[in-house]
């Protein structure tokens, strides 16, 4: 059970003014249950991603996050990481002169040990990726690459699919994965997720827009706007925002 | 007025330059102007421009002596733990400055590499010498180890030698007590030969010599040398290294400097691209983890002939206080058209103690040429960390990660895996 209690965080901008963003978030995600959250611009839909992966950049003024029934907040990113979150990055990060395959390697293997397994030799974790590459439609020349370096906006988010097949972590979220993607990116996107999906994994899914949720089905939508998770519904909530907007959730509350 | 130059003890106390037998008489009178040279201009000082950045008062009161250490028993085990693993490349030792035969594998030499100790190359061919040693400049420690340098090791490569045997020249200090030692190498490649060298520099004991080498490199038409240097003196010790290179026509020279060693490091390297399409790559990486650690690179080519090419690439990582200098000078003759030219250094901070200074100096007086130049220095990419992390990346190990990577650019030119490893291994 992942479990976000009253959450409030805020950030301090470069001229050190703190601005709030998350305002008293709650969401409660079973494990099996596929959550989306949509929103407009600014709503803070990527902070909540980010804030569960354990970014430092922002300031948690109150509430609580529990996962397994332990306190995720006071964990790292590396110990977050070990117990299963993985978070798909909007932007993910171009590292020169680290090599893919290396990384990733040393990504399963940190892992490994967490769950006292053996560490994969280079043969083994080889053809491990080799399989992966294939379902999320990589080239294996992007092994020998630096980790994103150079990829197009496209084979970044192909990258990060690919870590989540090999790590197999058991939350997932996806931060506007799909942004930015072909029709064929997006359905390998939701063939990959879909895969995944099992009684003990809990994914969350942060989009704009209702086309990736066309691809994977989830059993909850919630609206986030200003901070607050304003409404939520099943799949078809998804389908209304698609046709009316965010707008008329915003006055359903005020009114 | 009369100037009163700095002197430094030790020098004070080396009261004659060390002749060595018969040398010949032109080698004697130049001995004898470098000397006086020491003598007249002291040690070189933070007003010069050369030096702004270097301080040499930590020398002043050292009480170095003139290396005596001659034995070599027990040394044959450290010698096979630094040997380079899984290589065939043939060894070649100097201990304390003077080339020992006796514990290289000379026997391994194959006809077309001719090797012997400075002292025989003299006494067999001085003018040969004569001719080398034109090219040295006049700064204060190239005329030190001039004044004072009694052996070091002589290598030629016979012209269309395709050389498949690396060529390991260790040189180790011994000495217990805190000594000068001034070894003089010379490299001569033949015409349309190849070569790879790795000079590597190792010590048995943690004292404070300072270890002062110049090495002269000739390569003629069409002979290309890879040198890689691996610089990992102890910790307490001064390493100041001078190279001179001669680059005749079409004829390439790669360095690639990695430098973890010594409290104090400095190389000047003095490039002269003096024949048409010579080119010339010098790179080098550095970790300083030490409190006052200080590495320097002083770097100048000079094109002197057209379509030559040339390539500075210097990147280092800095801890605690330590502090890195690099000065990159490129000068292009008015006659060197079609020059290509590059030059960066790039600089990561681990702590806001450190600090890194870089320099070019850029003079042009041809028409036709392409020169570029860039300098960073910054930290640590957080977001790059983070990401690392958020794959259950330890934070430790993800600086190393991150660390490496940046490394990488330099590293990668070694393309010989064994080579690559020794290298690597100082990190």
């Amino acid at each position: 059970m992942l479990s976000i209690k009253n959450l409030h965080v805020s950030i301090q901008d470069e001229k050190l003014i703190t601005k709030s963003i998350l305002r008293g978030v709650n969401l409660d995600i079973k494990p099996g249950e596929v959550h989306a959250i949509m929103g407009p611009n600014g709503s803070g839909k990527s902070t909540l991603a980010n804030v569960l992966a354990g970014r430092e950049d922002y300031q948690i003024n109150e509430g609580a996050v529990s996962f397994d029934h332990e306190d995720l907040l006071s964990l790292s990113p590396e110990e977050r990481a070990a117990k299963g979150l993985f978070l798909a990055f909007q932007y993910p990060t171009e590292i020169p002169g680290v090599n893919n395959m290396y990384f990733l390697r040393t990504a399963l293997n940190a892992l490994r040990k967490q769950k006292n397994l053996p560490p994969l030799d280079a043969a083994d974790f080889l053809s491990l990726a080799k399989a992966k590459m294939k379902e999320v439609g990589l080239d294996e020349t992007f092994l020998s690459r630096g980790v994103n370096e150079g990829f197009s906006g496209g084979e970044k988010k192909r990258n990060e699919v690919l870590q989540m097949m090999i790590l197999e972590p058991s939350f997932i979220i996806l931060d506007e994965t799909d942004s930015g993607l072909d029709i064929d990116s997006l359905q390998m996107v939701g063939r990959c997720v879909n895969s995944l999906r099992g009684a003990n994994r809990r994914i969350l899914i942060v989009t704009h827009y209702q086309r990736l949720l066309d691809y994977i089905q989830p059993d909850v939508v919630h609206v986030m706007a200003n901070g607050k998770i304003l409404k939520s519904g099943d799949k078809n909530l998804a389908h209304e925002l698609e046709v009316k907007g965010y707008g008329w959730i915003e006055s359903e509350i005020t009114s | 007025m009369m100037t009163i130059h700095a002197r430094p003890l030790w020098l004070r106390d080396i009261t004659e330059i060390n002749v060595n037998a018969a040398i010949p008489d032109w080698l004697l009178k130049s001995k004898l102007r470098s000397w006086d040279y020491l003598i007249k201009s002291g040690m070189p000082t933070r007003k010069q421009e050369r030096f702004k950045y270097t301080d040499f008062s930590f020398l002043m009161n050292k009480q170095y002596s003139l290396s005596q250490q001659k034995d070599l028993t027990k040394l044959s085990d450290f010698i096979s733990k630094c040997r380079i693993k899984h290589s065939n490349a043939i060894c070649l030792v100097i201990v304390n400055g003077v080339f020992q035969p006796a514990l290289s594998d000379v026997a391994q030499l194959p006809d077309a590499i001719k090797v012997m100790t400075l002292a025989d190359a003299l006494a067999q061919d001085p003018e040969l010498l004569q001719q080398q040693f034109v090219n040295a400049a006049p700064t204060y420690f190239a005329e030190l180890n001039h004044a004072l340098f009694i052996d070091g090791l002589f290598l030629q490569v016979a012209d269309l030698y395709q050389s498949e045997q690396p060529i390991h020249v260790l040189s180790i200090i011994t000495e217990q007590n805190d000594c000068l030692i001034s070894p003089r190498h010379v490299f001569m490649i033949g015409k349309h030969a190849n070569v790879t060298i790795l000079e590597d520099y190792e010590a048995l004991h943690a004292n404070s010599y300072l270890h002062n080498v110049v090495t002269h490199w000739e390569l003629q038409e069409g002979a290309v040398a890879q040198c890689y240097k691996r610089q990992h003196e102890n910790t307490q010790a001064s390493h100041y290294a001078h190279s001179f290179l001669d680059l005749r026509e079409s004829s390439q020279f790669e360095l690639v400097n990695m430098t973890t060693g010594g409290i104090f490091s400095r190389d000047d390297v003095l490039a002269r691209l003096r024949g048409v399409s010579a080119s010339c790559s010098l790179s080098g990486f550095y970790t300083l983890k030490q409190a006052s650690q200080y590495v320097d690179h002083h770097i100048e080519i000079i094109h002197q002939a057209k379509n030559t090419n040339s390539e500075m690439m210097y990147k280092g990582i800095l801890d605690h206080s330590s502090r890195a200098v690099f000065n990159g000078r490129l000068h292009v003759d008015q006659d060197a058209q079609r020059v290509n030219a590059y030059q960066a250094n790039h600089h990561l901070l681990l702590s806001s103690e450190a600090e890194a200074y870089s320099k070019p100096e850029l003079e042009i007086y041809a028409d036709d040429v392409k020169c570029k130049h860039g300098a960073t220095t910054g930290q640590l990419d957080e977001n790059a960390l983070f990401y690392l992390q958020s794959r259950g990346i330890e934070k430790k190990q993800a600086k190393e990660i991150l660390m490496q990577g940046f490394a990488e650019e330099i590293l990668k030119r070694i393309s010989n895996p064994s080579l690559l490893a020794h290298m690597q291994e100082i990190l």
